[in-house]
Order: structure tokens, then sequence, then C-alpha cells
């Protein structure tokens, strides 16, 4: 797996643009579902996910094959995400309201439950409050179902910190979530 | 890993985030492509903006065009331009003195424009002129270069001229030497010569200045060697910000030879009139040769 991506990534850094489709196809959906847990908007999660494949391919002479490609696009798609909620509290502070990231898009009214409401306040804290890699992983865990060892690989980390980001994600919840449970 | 039943309920709780179904990863493919030639096309420095064509599929929802709009703003030639350039241009009748960071004077006359980088003076001394403007170039060991529509000018330090508009180009040179250059000219302007070509930059065509305040403009002068009616009215209008039009056509096909004091509207279209031996009307910004 690793060594694959590796040499996907040797031939996109010289402009091949046949692996970079096979790189596309492979981290597409991770991608959109990961940006789009963000974003939570399906047609701006389809630009940001877009945009940082377009990103990558732009700077791809300063690609280091070596280093996981996930945690490269995770983070030009976050800060694409960064982009954006900067700019809608630049807007919102001209209106003179406060943002408002709890409102889901994917909202429907009739099933705001007890668990619903938890699960949005999760998502609120995962949002805002978790580091950026210790949210990445979070994600990958919980949206993508990935296991520790495959988030390992795919971030390039050791299990041993995928277990550990995620229980210190639990931790910062917990902590927020109090009046909920 | 223990967790407490709090932090399982979390742990439950967060795989329940319902996602929008990933989109169609083909049409998504193929506007990516689509990007990345529009990105091929745009490498060097000449950007242009591209089109939005390229961008059917723009959401109905405002923040999406707004944060689309961000986005694509961001990463616009435009957008690098502005974080990566500086830009000066002037209107008519104005003329504006600029000291870049090396100690180079630029005078930029009217209706004209100048961009160069904000590395200016770190990595190289390269600016791009459109118009007309007099370059006073203070010695330093990154060479002077100023891009035009007709060519390319490189010097170390030096004092010259440069008229680069669209009825012409033409580079004098006052103090130094310069190199004047195109895709397949290139030629050496020393101290009191003058060239006027469009594109062959050849010896034959040098000429010494022959007028003692060169360049004319920033003398506040018009200085005419056999020079067509509509270029000098052409001067005229971008000095003074106004309009002239001819009654009769073929009067734009006069030459013209001689100094006119260019300190004041009325006096310049006074001597024109004379040389013309036509009269002249002027009402509000314009001026019609009868």
């Amino acid at each position: 797996m690793k060594e694959i991506e590796k040499n996907l990534l040797k031939k996109v850094k010289n402009s091949d643009k046949t692996a970079f489709r096979q790189l596309f196809s492979d981290f597409y959906d991770t991608l959109f579902r990961f940006v789009a847990y963000r974003v939570r908007d399906s047609d701006l999660a389809e630009d940001i996910t877009q945009e940082t494949f377009l990103r990558v391919w732009k700077k791809r002479e300063s690609l280091v094959p070596e280093k996981s490609f996930f945690s490269l696009i995770a983070r030009i798609s976050t800060n694409l995400c960064y982009d954006h909620f900067r700019h809608i509290e630049v807007r919102n502070r001209h209106q003179n309201q406060l943002p408002d990231f709890g409102k889901s898009h994917f909202d429907d009214p009739e099933k705001v439950t007890q668990a619903n409401m938890l699960e949005e306040e999760i998502h609120r804290i995962v949002n805002e409050k978790l580091p950026d890699k210790c949210r990445s992983i979070f994600i990958l865990s919980r949206m993508e179902g990935r296991t520790n060892p495959e988030i390992a690989g795919m971030l390039d980390l050791s299990v041993r910190t995928v277990e550990n980001q995620i229980y210190r994600a639990l931790k910062v919840l917990k902590k927020n979530l109090d009046n909920y449970l | 890993m223990k967790l407490d039943n709090k932090e399982k309920l979390i742990w439950e709780v967060s795989t329940q985030t319902q996602l929008p179904p990933v989109p169609d990863k083909d049409a998504v493919w193929d506007r990516l492509v689509q990007e990345m030639k529009i990105d091929q096309n745009n490498f060097g420095i000449t950007k242009k903006e591209s089109s939005w064509k390229l961008w059917p599929n723009m959401g109905n929802k405002i923040n999406i065009a707004i944060a689309y709009g961000l986005i694509f703003a961001l990463l616009s030639p435009l957008a690098y331009n502005f974080f990566f350039t500086k830009k000066i241009l002037t209107g008519n009748a104005q003329n504006e003195t600029i000291l870049l960071s090396d100690g180079t004077k630029i005078i930029l006359n009217s209706k004209s424009k100048i961009i160069y980088g904000r590395n200016y003076n770190i990595d190289n001394r390269s600016i791009k002129l459109t118009g007309e403007a007099y370059f006073e170039v203070e010695k330093n060991d990154l060479p002077f270069t100023i891009e035009t529509a007709y060519g390319v000018i490189s010097v170390l330090g030096t004092s010259f001229n440069v008229r680069s508009r669209e009825d012409g180009f033409e580079v004098g040179v006052n103090d130094g030497r310069i190199k004047l250059s195109n895709e397949s000219y290139s030629i050496h302007l020393s101290k009191g010569q003058f060239i006027e070509v469009e594109s062959s930059f050849e010896e034959k065509d040098i000429v010494d200045i022959s007028i003692k305040e060169y360049p004319d403009w920033i003398n506040q002068k018009f200085y005419c060697n056999e020079t067509r009616l509509d270029e000098l009215c052409s001067e005229i209008e971008r000095t003074f910000d106004i309009q002239i039009k001819f009654l009769d056509q073929n009067l734009k096909n006069l030459t013209i030879t001689g100094i006119i004091e260019a300190s004041d509207l009325n006096d310049v279209l006074y001597t024109v009139s004379l040389l013309t031996k036509h009269k002249f009307k002027l009402e509000d910004d314009i001026c019609t040769i009868l």
C-alpha cells in the first residue's frame, strides 16, 4: 500500500497524469467526506476537495513521495476550510452577527432528538476545538470507520500516536459535552 | 483503550453523522483536468484571467458562491498580481514620479503604466512599461530591465526615456548606455543617441538627440520632427486630458517640425492652429480643429 502510493507520487512529481488520476480515485471519497464533515455543505465540500487536488497538481514538483499523501491533502483542505470559515466570519462580522457554525446544513428539524443533538454537538466540537492532527485522525476513525493501524499507515504515524490522539479527542469531547451527558 | 460510559456514548454517537453522498468522481475529474489545463496555459509570468465559463456548476446558495469566489480569487492570477506585483498607472494629464527601493527614479508620463514585482531589487530589477516614462537608473549589481510590447531594454545605470505607445516606440539615452533587444535584433545605444522604430532595431536607425531638453515631456515641451499631426494631438490629449477632433480628416497627415511649449493648453492649441493654418474651437474638454 505504502509502496504503491510512493510510486504514484513519484510519477505525479514527474507530471504523470495517469498516476495523478489513480491517486485522485484512491483518495477522493475519503477526502470528500473529510471535508464535508468540516464544512457541512455538499457543494462547498466538492469545491474544496477539487481545489485541494488542483493545488497538489500545481505544486507537484515539490511533492515528497516518502511523506503521507493523505496528510498533505488533509492539510491543504483544512487550510481551504479555514479560508472559508474566516471568510464567513468576516461576513458575519459585517452583519454584526456571531458566527453560527453549530447549525448543520443537513439538518432535518423533525429529527432533532436527544441523540441528534449530541451528535450535532460532537460535530461542532470536533470542528472547533480539536487540533488539526487530532481532528483528522478522529474523523478518519469515526466517519470513515478506519482501524487505527490503517490510519497510522495513511498518515505515516505510529499506531500508538493514533491511539493517543483518539483518546485525546475523546477527552476533549467529554469535557465539552458535560451538559449533554 | 479503556473508555468510561460517557466516552463510549461519544464514541458510538460520533459515527452517526450523516454525510452527503460522494459526487460522481468522473465528472469531478473532468472538471479538474480542465483546471489543470488552465494552470498549464497560465504558466509563466504573463498570467491572464481565467474564463468563468469553465465553472458551470455553481451552487445556488449564496454562501457557496462567495466561498467559491474567495477560493477562486485567492488562486486567480489577479490575486497573484495583487500579492506579488505592484502596479502604478497614470491617467490623462497626470505625471507620477516613482522612487524605487534601489534609488532608481521613474517619471511616468500621462496614460502610462508600470508593473514590477514585490521582489524588485531582491532578485531582479525588471519592470514592465506601457506608455512613456523617463528613467534614472541607479547603478547596482542587478541588471535593470524594462519589458515593453516592442522589445526589452537592459541597463546597468543610466538615464533615458522610453516611449512605448500604440503609435510607436522610441528610446533616447541621456546618460550611460543601454541595450535594446527583441527576438531577432539587439543593439546598443549610448549617451545622446535616439531610436524610433517598430520592430527592427538596427544601427542605421540610430540618430543623435537633436534637442537640448530631451525628453520633451519632462521639460513641458512637445518636440516635433516631421511628427504627424495626429500623433502630436494624441500627445496633447494625454497631457491635457482633452479630446481633439478634426473636421478635415486630411489634416491628420500633416507633419510638423518644431518645439511647442507645453505648459499651457491654450498656447499649445494656438501654436497648432498657427502651424496648420486652421482655427480651433475649445468647448469643455473637446477641441475641434476647423
